[in-house]
């Protein structure tokens, strides 16, 4: 990615802005980029492909952070256009997500529910209308 | 009504401390995640708290599904929920079939107009479509007609009665549908005669799944301008007569080599057990699929549910001369090879995966081999 910058070979020192992101956050996203220097990716346009491809073992145990570092490693990885690197974050927090209740997720995610019981009630009403297959 | 909200100030202070907040994310990067996810679990997160129903509500709503009786009666106001959330609403699926609703009931009309954004309609439906030839639109892109009897539950001592008769399908129906560019059908039967002088459509992608037609048929029609890039076609009903008259007919150039503007091909056979009656995939029938001269944009071929012989096939595809210039070949087929068997049948797969690979470099194989059972 970084040659990308430079395609005519320059060879002195360049910046690229990352604002908003955490040195220990690029030190991560830096790990993952040397990981994978010399791994070929998919095509962008291979929707099917990339959908049904698991997450790479080692992206899986270098995902196993906590939450906070996951999240932010997902936005730099979008900001700095790292597409799969962020496929495997996507795809990481969509296993989080799968198969699990409203209490459930909560859980997971830390999220407290802030609903009174006279909303739920709504809110369950308004959820069949809503397309789940 | 007193929020729980209101007095558990503290308890939502801490939640917003944890900041992965799955929702403050970018609408793509949430999308990313979502393509992973069925709809349900979108339900579920949207269930959560306020704020994650808040930023989820656009997806939550944009396909949505009612039944006939939402849509009756309802002159002017829409069913609170639709009203609410009108502006999201991209497609609507009608889930129950109801034979007064699709012919008294002009919801193009009277429904379908307050939802602005609406790009496709997704219709369970019993009957011949020909209901659809007195309504008009000129917003939805995407129309679905199929058929599920189990949305209709009977009481328990109620007997469904379903009709033997056909449903039929013609291009006319469609005629005042002047933005529809996917059309999916199920189970129709198409019984015009090609000479008949065909209204003009603008279809981009096709999918008919057990639909029959009768002799001379000409899918071709289904492409009036040269616009038809997708065309998927499944069948899974054990028909004899219709494999093996209708479809060898047809298979030998199904869009009567007046198909230049096709890209994906996809012709799957489901649910067929009959090793007799398996459609076999002649060289033939291949060769006229990759015929630049017949398919010169064709991009990806599916065929899925065939029968052939793995080293025939192998020995043509790899032959010299043969220049393979799609970039994906998807085969899920029975192979006839004597000598394949439980053993050695990954190790096949392999070689021949490896094989085509080496001779057409450029394309992408996918090969998924079962065996005679």
């Amino acid at each position: 990615m970084i040659n990308d910058l430079n395609p005519d070979g320059l060879t002195e020192d360049f910046e690229v802005p990352t604002p908003n992101v955490r040195s220990s956050v690029l030190a991560k996203v830096l790990e993952w980029c040397e990981h994978h220097k010399h791994t070929v990716f998919p095509d962008d346009d291979d929707e099917d492909a990339k959908k049904s491809a698991p997450v790479d073992e080692w992206d899986r145990n270098f995902l196993k952070v906590d939450q906070e570092m996951l999240y932010e490693i997902m936005l730099a990885a979008n900001y700095l256009n790292i597409r799969p690197l962020l496929d495997a974050g996507c795809k990481t927090v969509a296993e989080m997500i799968r198969n699990k209740s409203p209490e459930e997720l909560r859980r997971t995610f830390n999220i407290v529910n802030d609903f009174s019981p006279e909303e739920e009630a709504a809110i369950r009403r308004e959820n069949e209308w809503a397309e789940d297959r | 009504m007193k929020r729980r909200g209101d007095h558990s100030v503290p308890s939502r202070k801490i939640a917003r401390k944890s900041s992965f907040n799955l929702v403050k994310l970018p609408n793509d990067v949430i999308q990313s995640v979502f393509q992973y996810l069925a709809a349900s679990d979108i339900i579920n997160l949207a269930s959560t708290c306020h704020d994650y129903r808040n930023e989820l509500i656009q997806y939550l709503y944009s396909n949505i599904k009612v039944r006939w009786n939402d849509l009756i009666d309802i002159r002017e106001k829409l069913p609170p929920v639709l009203n609410r959330y009108a502006s999201f609403i991209k497609y609507l699926r009608i889930i129950d079939y109801y034979s007064y609703g699709e012919w008294q009931i002009d919801i193009f009309q009277n429904v379908l107009t307050k939802l602005p954004n609406l790009r496709g309609l997704l219709v369970n439906s019993i009957n011949s479509s020909n209901w659809l030839k007195y309504r008009t639109n000129s917003k939805i892109e995407k129309l679905t007609l199929y058929f599920d009897i189990s949305a209709n539950c009977p009481l328990p001592h109620q007997t469904q009665v379903v009709s033997t008769n056909p449903k039929i399908f013609h291009l006319a129906h469609i005629a005042n549908f002047s933005r529809l560019t996917h059309l999916n059908l199920s189970s129709y039967h198409f019984n015009w005669d090609p000479s008949d002088l065909m209204p003009e459509n603008h279809l981009q992608s096709l999918t008919i799944e057990n639909c029959t037609w009768e002799y001379p048929f000409q899918l071709s029609q289904f492409n009036h301008y040269n616009t038809l890039n997708f065309c998927q076609i499944t069948y899974s009903n054990n028909n004899p007569f219709i494999l093996s008259e209708r479809f060898t007919n047809f298979l030998n150039d199904p869009l009567n080599a007046k198909s230049t503007s096709l890209q994906t091909l996809f012709i799957e056979f489901k649910h067929y057990d009959d090793i007799n009656w398996k459609k076999h995939l002649s060289l033939k029938q291949f060769q006229t699929l990759i015929d630049p001269s017949k398919f010169p944009h064709l991009q990806c071929i599916l065929l899925h549910g065939w029968l052939f012989n793995l080293r025939s096939f192998m020995h043509y595809v790899n032959q010299n001369f043969l220049k393979l210039e799609m970039a994906l070949l998807d085969l899920l087929v029975e192979v006839t090879d004597s000598d394949i068997s439980p053993d050695n049948f990954q190790s096949f797969r392999q070689s021949a995966l490896r094989s085509m690979t080496e001779h057409h470099p450029n394309v992408r194989f996918k090969l998924d081999l079962q065996l005679p059972y």
